[in-house]
């Protein structure tokens, strides 16, 4: 019935009404400073008749009968609504919002809505912050651009998951990536290898990588709480939506842009020289890109379009991308709208072998295998560098990725009061991983002996996942005397379909890249087609423009649920005081000395759904030496549900000294109550383990953000930013059941155990003694994989709007990690000279004992990017209306208190989408050095 | 009219919601329901358990390899306690273990009770494999455990009570077929180690009579392996992996004294694994031999023992290229690796593996002749020899522990989450005999002069156990 319910909904718009209008004119100019302002979007309110200021600050709209209010916005600028009155002409001065209380965002509301209603923060990073620092990969360009999340990558191989996270982790059955929205449809976010990826030595391949970049307008980002309330499923680490260029109304453009550069391996973290001589090499990035666009009347649209290569870092890796969007938006009548984004995005690598497997280059090299690096003579090294040319030129490890995304959206505008919107879409991603172990490549390992030929390999795996996503919302604006009201109700679902298939062939013959040139082959399918669904109604009510309480219901299903678990109910209540706009307030304080108070606390629920039918008893049916098997699988457990997390917040966010400084300040505490946890597997059933709502999980902690405005006049700009945030994660019960490993090994692994973080790592400690003597612990705790405190800076200036320099980065502090690979070399007997206090030194002591010695502070500051930037305009004699030249190093600069990059440690998740900690340095290059030329023309 | 277009309209986009269902529900697992009743379920049950029993094996037979003296661990993969006997019950091994022998016996009991009852095409033959099964799961329980649930989180029952279970099994499959060799065989070994002399040499004869040359296996597939060497898919042969196929890592590297039976698990091609034997009728004369010296018939017994190096001459050997292999790649040098190595005065212990292909027995093997058997004195001697004979015959089949006297503890994943347990039950601390404890460390060790190229073997365990074969942790007949 809902289903049918939400498209019957959906015919209601399809009839239009004409009215008698009027032409109002007029200039929009800069309250601060009188100048004109360019580009200024001009909307008749409840419409979505719109136009935009030409060069001149000047604008002509149409405005309908029973219509008398236009706004005014303007990025930077407060939005200003003015009454039309009798005359044709209409003269309107903006005001800087330097605080962005007037942004109007869209995440975790339903529809779009001013920040200053709301009791929950929104991060955002916009196209000219984009723009800054060229990135083509998701996770790499917000990576020190949203000051309440932490971005880190855990590989320097293409195509490589990343650890996303800001609040902590609320489950210990997903990993800590938020939920992602390109247009209003969710995307695939799988931050893991897929269920039946190759692995390729602990790389993790993710679908983040390769999100299509373009035209992006707008990022913003929820950390969870409260704000992800109305996304229910899964949204409870939060949501990360992009916006395109779609509808965006702009003058006619076609830009070009190039850039070049250099990509080099970094050798910060290498235990010797020797590894980098051996296996680096600097190589080339090139990435060509062009956009055009413009609009027409009410229609507007954009195309771009990237084509970019690189060759890496080493002799294995290389990357070619291709991708594509287009954006489309009209007017079908004056009251319908209707718009789209399509987007492709083509994607291929290879991938050296990394980490967990004994045919990896860099990992044998750093594990020691072949001894101390120093010692060796110089033919020696020459052998090893012919060894290690002739490996990555029989290494064959391949990935391709086709997605292709669309984006519709379809509002209808009921009165000027009342707007429905319809979002639907698809994202299609396929992705095929290929690897091909000849027998030359097993000889040339050592694996087999020379003349081997029947041991040669093709694995191949394929993942197809289609998210289709529809969501309705209507949302109604009320004002009743001093009070106004933003109400939203609608429903959403997504149906994730994500089939995969592996196929293994064996005895392949040399030189096939077939499996049917094998002599046998065996195949394994993977299937998982599910939705999630929710109806929501969220009211924002307002008094004076000043107070403002927040409330929203959602009720969330899940097709793999169904009855068993029902429909859940998340409700939030929040509210918000903006105690600078209270008379009290300014008759004592100057707008000067304090220009804004805002107070907001909240209480919000979202929901984690336990892994699809995992209540059920099922059976399995493997082949096994060629006949069907069957066997027990899961166990079952009816009475299993969703987890849930509670979070309480508590913030406020002040503007001081003519705004020229501004910070915001967030407490959290979040409950996860019904904690997911698949106690290990009770030995004496004979029986799978079960996943059961046994634990509570506690995260605790600040978010806090400072921005200073130090010059702000017409040559020179100059901003700094910083932030601080502060995670505490408790797991507070796990229902009794034993602690069980989420990653790493067996001597020292990340742990999930009552009364310690999620995650934490545990391992044998030695303590030495005054005398010399020592005490060994077995199964001690020994640090923490998320670092509790974590946060990001920026400095950016600019000159006369010409030349820009950006430099960001980000730290933690109080988190530790393993320097596996020392572990390693402990085996070759080379390991790490001062790793043993002298006390335990020819004690006898296995590694298994020592591996507290292992465990290194992991705390680290990195500069991300330094950019430099110039713009020409009206160059070749007004031919060329823009020209930028910049420059920019990426992965600049590290300061690390550890022998391993705190970063690359992200080797390990157990299970697709599972629980993520990091904290193992193991086997892979770090992040390379990236030094990038940039040319962009606007013509 | 307005209201005829709206009512048309919201018609056909209702009917067109039925084409693109987004909420239908799609479950891609098999049901119970799905399973039972099913034509030859049983036979295809059947042939789960015998998946579970290879995978069962890789989890009975690396530790006992490791603890025993058969092999030490030179690498991080595998067990990193079990060579110095640091016998923990958090140790994920001791989990392994009782894991294995619990989905065996688990799968094996729902065959009896519900598979094949329900199955139109259940035979005797398939119930009497069942109990097979069912019986060698609680035979294992009694081997590897002093005290082990007899049920999913039951109580703990002595190792006495698994073993009479097994013999209620073992009995049953031979009530259906009293010619059934490996049952008689599983009972032999049942009574063998429960000390019941007389019927344990009954059934090691009655098997031998059955059949002479009774080899059951379990059976690997490496080619459908899944998962992670902790899961109910993998398939592979992980002794195999730590013996030989992790070509040059060389983790698990035998007592020199043992070096011509490695490996007895080998690469037999990328779809091949090699079986690792279940039953073998060696174990009803090692039996008898063992009956014997203990009514003091050494006569008897080095008769039965010569019988023994007769039938192992009767096994296959395979011959295959080893030279990925070590003595070991991280200390070249260390372990003896040449034929012309002296093993405790003793040629041809060692094997030449960089100079061409080696050829090794993949059922039994023994260094002993018939002139050895002849030379022994004294009760106490042969005996020593007739458990170096079961050490080398049953190497890489996880028995040596056993026979060491050594048994695991209970995991703290069983303890924790079986309220009949607990942390801190005694059933979760090890019980090493004390003259194997007395040289713990040693137990692997050897004096090695590549130069001189001697080996000595520092401790002889046979002779231990023969001297302390009155004790109750070994020798079940003395």
């Amino acid at each position: 019935m809902k289903r049918n319910l939400l498209l019957a909904i959906f015919t209601l718009f399809a009839v239009s009404f004409a009215f008698g209008q009027r032409t109002i004119s007029g200039t929009v100019t800069s309250a601060e400073d009188g100048a004109t302002l360019p580009g200024v979007s001009v909307v008749v309110k409840g419409t979505i008749i719109g136009a935009t200021t030409d060069f001149d600050g000047e604008y002509t709209i149409e405005v309908p009968e029973g219509y008398n209010t236009l706004i005014f916005s303007f990025i930077g600028m407060r939005t200003k609504e003015v009454e039309v009155g009798s005359s044709s002409t209409l003269n309107v001065e903006l005001k800087s919002d330097v605080l962005g209380l007037d942004e109007v965002v869209v995440t975790g509301q339903g529809a779009g809505i001013s920040k200053r209603r709301l009791s929950t923060t929104v991060s955002s990073i916009d196209a000219e912050d984009i723009k800054a620092i060229p990135s083509v990969q998701l996770d790499q360009l917000i990576q020190s651009k949203l000051p309440n999340a932490q971005i880190k990558m855990s590989s320097g191989q293409p195509g490589t998951a990343s650890i996303i996270r800001s609040r902590g982790p609320v489950s210990a059955i997903t990993n800590t990536t938020p939920v992602i929205f390109i247009d209003g449809i969710r995307v695939d976010n799988l931050n893991s290898n897929p269920a039946l990826g190759i692995a390729t030595g602990g790389a993790q391949s993710s679908a983040i990588a390769d999100i299509p970049m373009e035209d992006i307008e707008r990022i913003e980002y929820i950390p969870g709480g409260a704000a992800t309330t109305l996304y229910g499923a899964d949204a409870a680490n939060g949501v990360l939506q992009i916006f395109t260029k779609r509808g965006k109304a702009q003058s006619n453009y076609v830009n070009l842009e190039t850039q070049m550069g250099a990509i080099v391996g970094t050798r910060d973290f290498l235990r010797w020289e020797q590894t980098a001589d051996l296996i680096f090499r600097p190589g080339f990035l090139q990435n060509y890109r062009i956009g055009l666009g413009g609009s027409e009347g009410n229609t507007s649209y954009s195309f771009s379009g990237n084509l970019y290569q690189d060759n890496s870092f080493n002799e294995i890796n290389e990357t070619i991308r291709r991708n594509f969007r287009t954006t489309f938006a009209t007017n079908i009548t004056d009251k319908l709208r209707y718009s789209n984004s399509v987007a492709f995005s083509n994607m291929e690598f290879t991938r050296a072998y990394n980490a967990n497997t004994s045919f990896s280059r860099f990992g044998n090299l750093e594990g020691g295998s072949f001894g101390n690096l120093d010692s060796l003579s110089q033919d020696e090294l020459d052998d090893l560098d012919q060894q290690m040319t002739d490996e990555a030129e029989v290494t064959n490890i391949r990935e391709v990725i086709n997605r292709f995304q669309v984006a519709n959206n379809v509002k209808y505008y009921f009165s000027k009061d009342l707007t429905a919107s319809l979002d639907f879409g698809i994202d299609r991603r396929n992705s095929v991983q290929r690897e091909i172990g000849t027998n030359q490549m097993l000889i040339t390992k050592g694996f087999f002996p020379e003349g081997t030929t029947d041991q040669g390999y093709i694995d191949r795996a394929e993942r197809n996942f289609t998210v289709l996503s529809g969501d309705l919302n209507l949302q109604h604006n009320a004002t009743a005397g001093d009070f106004s009201f933003i109400t939203t109700a609608g429903g959403q679902f997504f149906r994730e379909s994500d089939i995969q298939h592996s196929i293994s062939a064996n005895s392949v013959v040399d030189g096939s890249i077939s499996i049917n040139n094998s002599a046998d082959q065996n195949a394994t399918d993977f299937y998982s087609v599910i939705t999630s669904y929710g109806i929501y109604i969220a009211e924002n009510m307002g008094y004076k423009d000043k107070f403002f309480l927040d409330l929203g219901l959602r009720f969330d299903g899940n097709s793999a649920f169904g009855e068993e678990i029902g429909l859940i109910a998340l409700p939030k209540i929040g509210a918000s005081y903006i105690l600078s706009d209270a008379s009290f307030f300014r008759s004592a304080i100057s707008e000067n000395a304090v220009s804004l108070l805002k107070l907001r606390a909240n209480l919000g629920q979202s929901s984690i759904f336990p892994t699809a039918f995992a209540q059920q008893r099922t059976f399995s049916g493997p082949s096994y030496l060629g006949a069907l098997a069957f066997e027990f699988d899961n166990p079952g457990d009816p009475e299993l549900q969703s987890e849930i997390a509670t979070t309480i917040e508590l913030g406020m966010d002040l503007g001081l000294a003519n705004n020229k400084v501004s910070l915001g300040f967030t407490y959290y505490n979040t409950t996860t109550n019904d904690a997911l946890f698949t106690p290990p597997a009770i030995p004496s059933t004979g029986q799978e383990a079960q996943l059961r709502n046994v634990g509570v999980i506690q995260n605790e902690g600040v978010e806090t953000y400072l921005q200073l405005n130090l010059i702000s006049n017409q040559d020179h700009n100059l901003e700094i930013g910083a932030s601080y945030n502060y995670n505490f994660n408790l797991v507070e019960s796990t229902g009794g059941a034993p602690e069980f490993a989420v990653g790493g090994f067996q001597f020292l692994g990340s742990f999930v155990k009552e009364g310690q973080p999620l995650g934490y790592l545990r391992g044998t400690s030695v303590e030495v003694n005054d005398d010399g003597s020592f005490d060994i612990e077995r199964n001690a705790y020994l640090g923490l994989t998320f670092a509790p405190h974590f946060g990001t800076f920026n400095v950016s200036y600019s000159y006369k709007g010409k030349l820009s320099i950006l430099v960001n980065g980000d730290y933690q502090m109080g988190g530790q990690g393993v320097n596996v690979d020392d572990v390693l070399r402990f085996f070759g007997g080379v390991e790490d000279e001062d790793r043993f206090p002298e006390e335990v030194q020819g004690q006898g002591l296995s590694f298994f004992d020592l591996a507290g010695f292992w465990v290194e502070d992991a705390n680290y500051l990195k500069i991300r990017n330094i950019a430099l930037s110039y713009r020409f305009d009206d160059v070749f004699d007004g031919r060329v209306r823009s020209m930028e030249v910049g420059f920019s190093v990426l992965n600049a600069l590290n300061f690390v208190s550890s022998s391993f990059d705190p970063d690359a440690t992200g080797a390990g998740i157990a299970t697709q989408g599972g629980f993520a900690g990091g904290g193992f340095g193991f086997g892979t290059e770090s992040a390379p050095r990236m030094y990038l030329g940039t040319l962009r023309i606007g013509l | 009219m307005k209201k005829l277009i709206y009512i048309l309209v919201s018609l056909v986009v209702l009917g067109g919601c039925q084409t693109i269902d987004p909420f239908e529900v799609v479950n891609p697992n098999l049901s119970e329901e799905a399973v039972l009743g099913q034509p030859n379920s049983s036979q295809i049950w059947l042939n789960g358990i015998e998946r579970q029993t290879a995978i069962a094996m890789n989890w009975l037979t690396i530790p006992c390899e490791i603890a025993s003296d058969n092999y030490v661990n030179l690498q991080t993969f595998y067990n990193q306690f079990l060579d110095d006997l640091d016998i923990q019950f958090q140790d994920n091994d001791m989990n392994l273990a009782h894991r294995g022998i619990g989905r065996v016996r688990a799968s094996a009991l729902y065959g009896l009770s519900t598979m094949g009852p329900q199955d139109p095409n259940y035979s005797e033959e398939t119930e009497a494999a069942y109990n097979l099964y069912a019986g060698l799961a609680y035979l294992w329980g009694g081997m590897y455990f002093r005290e082990l649930p007899g049920e999913p989180t039951g109580a703990l029952l002595p190792r006495e009570d698994h073993f009479n279970a097994a013999i209620s099994y073992f009995t049953a499959a031979l009530d259906i077929d009293a010619s059934n060799a490996a049952a008689l065989l599983g009972r032999a070994r049942a009574h063998y180690r429960l000390g019941n002399k007389a019927q344990a040499v009954a059934d090691a004869n009655a098997a031998i009579a059955a059949d002479p040359a009774l080899l059951v296996n379990a059976n690997f597939d490496p080619v459908n392996a899944a998962g992670n060497r902790s899961g109910f898919n993998y398939t592979k042969n992980d002794l195999q992996l730590a013996i030989q196929e992790r070509g040059n890592f060389d983790d698990l590297q035998p007592l020199p004294r043992l070096d011509f039976l490695d490996p007895k698990l080998y690469s037999i091609s990328a779809t091949e694994d090699s079986p690792i034997a279940l039953m073998k009728i060696e174990e009803a004369h090692l039996i008898l031999a063992e009956a014997q010296l203990s009514d003091g018939d050494l006569p008897a017994a080095q008769q039965t023992m010569k019988n023994i190096i007769a039938l192992v001459a009767t096994r296959p050997t395979a011959t295959f290229d080893d030279s990925t292999e070590d003595r070991f790649e991280r200390d070249p040098g260390s372990r003896p690796d040449t034929s012309a190595v002296v093993v405790d005065g003793k040629t041809g212990l060692v094997l030449d593996r960089k100079d061409g292909p080696v050829t090794v027995p993949t059922v039994s093997g023994t260094s002993l002749t018939d002139a050895d058997i002849d030379a022994l004195n004294t009760a106490e001697e042969a005996l020593a020899a007739l458990y170096l004979m079961r050490q080398e015959i049953f190497i890489a089949e996880g028995r040596r522990s056993v026979d060491m006297g050594l048994t695991w503890v209970i995991s703290e994943i069983e303890a924790l989450q079986n309220d009949n347990i607990g942390e801190g039950h005694p059933s979760t601390l090890p019980d090493i005999p004390p003259f194997i404890d007395a040289v713990k460390a040693d137990i692997d060790a050897f004096d090695y002069d590549p130069d001189a190229l001697t080996c000595t073997i520092t401790v002889d365990i046979n002779a231990i156990i023969a001297a302390n074969a009155t004790s109750d942790y070994v020798c079940p007949f003395h």
